[in-house]
């Protein structure tokens, strides 16, 4: 049977990665490499910079897109955490006010992924993966309005979740890749 | 990219386009009158029309707040990412600079309940 191979095939079945990580040591080696990856890159990311007030690349949020799909939503959100405690830790705002809006975005980014996960393979990774941008987005805005205590802070919100959108499916496209080679490779499954 | 990719993004548009209309919305009241600074030791209100400078104590430094007569803006704050710096002069009522690092905000309006809702002629 010839394989489809043009995008008019894609648009109504996705890609889905078939790798999966089932056996608990297995699960505990693989989402603890995602994370040490997803610290890298999350360093990297603070030290670059934003571009826009409030938003980040979202490079870490590759590891925690192919936790979700190899090891599942529990080890996913575990990942997402303790990145942020970790890169928190080794940036020095640990504890502060900064830490509260990551934490916030990093957990809301994790539910509404999940959410979008659990609906089966009618999305793709890049819808997912925006999904997760703009959530995390908005809710750091909820979350520095209610540090602030105005609602005022929600006026720059626009902007950052537009930009984040499209980073969103841009790091989607990274987490795909990744995926469909960890597939074509067979080296971290089952 | 499926066709329900395409609907999700289509929604993830139109909620962030919502959320600037809808904030503004909910919190301009009042006119551009005053100016309130929240910082971590409590919260000072000041008129908008005054040239002025004021230094607030931050949890990681200072921030400074300057009044120029036309708007209000902050010059310099110890924080990294510089965000509050970079959002520049604000002046219409209930628009906002935050400072998360150094917990200070400044709101042109603030408070300002005496300020009437609607005017009916």
């Amino acid at each position: 049977m010839r394989r489809p191979t043009s995008s008019c095939a894609e648009a109504i079945v996705p890609y889905v990665p078939r790798v999966r990580v089932t056996s608990y040591t297995r699960k505990l080696v693989v989402s603890g490499l995602l994370l040490a990856m997803a610290c890298v890159l999350g360093l990297v990311e603070s030290a670059l910079g934003s571009p826009v007030p409030g938003v980040r690349l979202g490079l870490a949020n590759i590891a925690v897109v192919v936790a979700l799909y190899v090891c599942g939503p529990a080890a996913a959100l575990a990942v997402s955490v303790l990145r942020v405690v970790i890169v928190g830790l080794a940036t020095g705002t640990f504890a502060g006010p900064v830490m509260v809006l990551a934490l916030s975005g990093a957990v809301c980014a994790w539910a509404a992924m999940s959410a979008v996960r659990l609906c089966g393979d009618r999305f793709s990774i890049m819808g997912l993966s925006a999904t997760g941008a703009v959530a995390h987005v908005i809710a750091q805005f909820v979350a520095a309005a209610f540090l602030t205590g105005s609602v005022g802070v929600l006026r720059l919100a626009t902007p950052a979740a537009l930009v984040s959108l499209s980073l969103g499916l841009a790091t989607g496209f990274v987490a795909r890749h990744l995926l469909s080679q960890l597939d074509d490779t067979r080296s971290i499954g089952r | 990219m499926t066709r329900f990719d395409v609907i999700l993004v289509v929604v993830l548009l139109g909620v962030s386009l919502c959320v600037t209309p809808v904030a503004s919305a909910v919190s301009s009241r009042g006119h551009a009158e005053s100016v309130t600074v929240v910082g971590p030791q409590g919260s000072t209100t000041v008129p908008l029309e005054e040239p002025r400078r004021l230094v607030v104590k931050g949890l990681r430094g200072d921030v400074v707040v300057v009044l120029d007569g036309h708007g209000v803006r902050v010059a310099e704050s110890d924080c990294p990412d510089q965000v509050c710096v970079r959002t520049g002069l604000i002046a219409s009522p209930g628009a906002t600079i935050v400072c998360i690092p150094n917990g200070v905000s400044v709101t042109v309006g603030g408070d300002d309940h005496e300020a009437a809702d609607v005017i009916v002629r």
